[in-house]
């Protein structure tokens, strides 16, 4: 429960009136302390000479606010009838051995079929498993799986092939060359963002968009709101 | 569930879960009609955080140490003093601090997460099970927020309450949050969240940015 501060006691002794302050002070008592620390970074604005900027954005807005309840109703209602397929799911195939992949929901002559693929969601530790399964059963169905990432643009340049050929022949001879795999590609260096303004021209900024272009999102979050 | 008593601290344990991260549902006047019985809450601008009881240690939505701690030393003292403990091992906050100036210091009490027993033994409780529990907590009216203290968040669930303000519907709860700020003159409010009464606490490690579709957010747009 909240603490309550103790009331003083009553004063036994009257001590002697202070003397009056040199400064006479406002009772600012009764104002609160409102300090606000919103911080909202102030950008360079889109011209608009003809409103089609303002268009854009009143539709964007408001378009986003009917995706986002469309979006959520439609995820709410999913889960929801997730939550009875799955239920009929194991009862009705209890004891079974050849399962159909889906369970087909129906409304009128229209249908959805809510599917139960072969993947699961990764628990971070077995121990839940084992209280409902016990060691066994939990040792025979589940396995530890892991993804090794390797950052090669943080590797330093001289060693960078010694290294991934190292990495090959090592799994090369522990016979596990399949769970090995690389995706490679070339991307900007850290200070490319910044320095593209000053070490390159507008119209080689403008074609290098056809070529490697940036990423660019309209926020509809953010802006506008109190965060 | 009620002990008086403040328990001596422990160690910091691992992190249980991350918070239960609601679906954007967008403005609440778009909402689409879903089925099921949901209760209304606030949806208060401040910091999410994870209490672990015993050893009053704050995790951030992300599951990281929350930077503002020290600034709920006291509240979370009441919590303690107020909560088993034992029983309230986890506890779903809202930490306010200085973004609006108005009860800085204070955790407001979302919801308790239940221990992994009650998950393997096939009883988790719902929504409106673990919101009983936590009855004794008091319920701030909307524009008096003290600071340095524990309050449980208002809900539309809670109406027999007479403590409570009084939510008979979620669009209501709305109005009324948008009404106690313009009253506050800060913004202490940013919409609804909206939860599902009959809904389990998600318990879950894979990712901070995981949402459950059993709790809603509707912001408005200040």
């Amino acid at each position: 429960m909240p603490k309550t501060k103790t009331a003083l006691p009553p004063a036994q002794n009257v001590a002697p009136a202070a003397p009056a302050p040199a400064i006479k002070k406002v009772n600012l008592a009764g104002i609160g302390a409102r300090a606000s620390t919103k911080t909202t970074t102030t950008y360079p604005v889109l011209p608009d000479e003809h409103g089609e900027v303002a268009k854009l954005v009143g539709d964007i807005l408001d378009e986003s606010d009917q995706l986002d309840a469309l979006e959520t109703s439609v995820t709410i209602k999913k889960a929801e009838l997730k939550g009875m397929a799955s239920a009929f799911y194991f009862t009705h195939h209890h004891g079974l051995h050849e399962i159909p992949s889906s369970i087909e929901a129906r409304n009128g002559e229209r249908q959805v079929l809510v599917s139960f693929q072969n993947r699961y969601k990764v628990v971070p530790d077995e121990a839940p498993l084992i209280a409902l399964l016990g060691e066994e059963r939990t040792a025979r169905f589940f396995r530890q799986g892991f993804d090794l990432k390797i950052s090669g643009d943080k590797i330093p340049a001289a060693v960078a092939d010694t290294l991934i050929e190292g990495v090959v022949a090592l799994f090369a001879e522990h016979g596990a060359s399949e769970a090995l795999t690389a995706i490679s590609g070339i991307k900007p260096t850290k200070e490319f963002h910044t320095a593209r303004h000053s070490a390159l021209t507008v119209e080689e900024n403008a074609a290098l968009e056809l070529v490697c272009p940036i990423v660019g999102m309209v926020k509809t979050k953010g802006r506008g709101e109190d965060k | 569930m009620i002990r008086g008593i403040t328990l001596a601290r422990t160690p910091s344990p691992p992190l249980y879960t991350y918070p239960a991260r609601p679906l954007n549902g967008g403005p609440l006047e778009r909402a689409r009609p879903q089925p099921g019985v949901w209760a209304a809450e606030p949806k208060w601008n401040g910091w999410r955080a994870l209490v672990h009881v015993p050893s009053g240690t704050l995790w951030n939505r992300h599951g990281k140490p929350l930077t503002i701690a020290p600034e709920f030393e006291s509240a979370l003292e009441i919590l303690r003093a107020t909560l088993d403990a034992e029983a309230f091992k986890w506890v779903d906050c809202e930490a306010l601090e200085r973004r609006h100036g108005i009860g800085r210091g204070t955790l407001i009490v979302l919801d308790v997460i239940p221990a992994p027993g009650a998950y393997r033994d096939h009883t988790p409780p719902s929504y409106a099970e673990r919101r009983a529990w936590l009855t004794p907590l008091p319920v701030p009216t909307l524009t008096e927020v003290k600071s340095h203290t524990v309050y449980l968040t208002p809900s539309t669930f809670d109406a027999s309450r007479p403590t409570l303000p009084p939510f008979p519907r979620p669009d209501i709860c709305w109005g009324q949050c948008r009404a106690a700020n313009a009253q506050l003159g800060a913004p202490l409010y940013e919409g609804v969240v909206m939860k599902r009464v009959d809904s389990l606490y998600p318990i879950q490690l894979r990712s901070a940015e995981e949402t459950t579709p059993a709790w809603v957010k509707h912001r408005w747009r200040f």
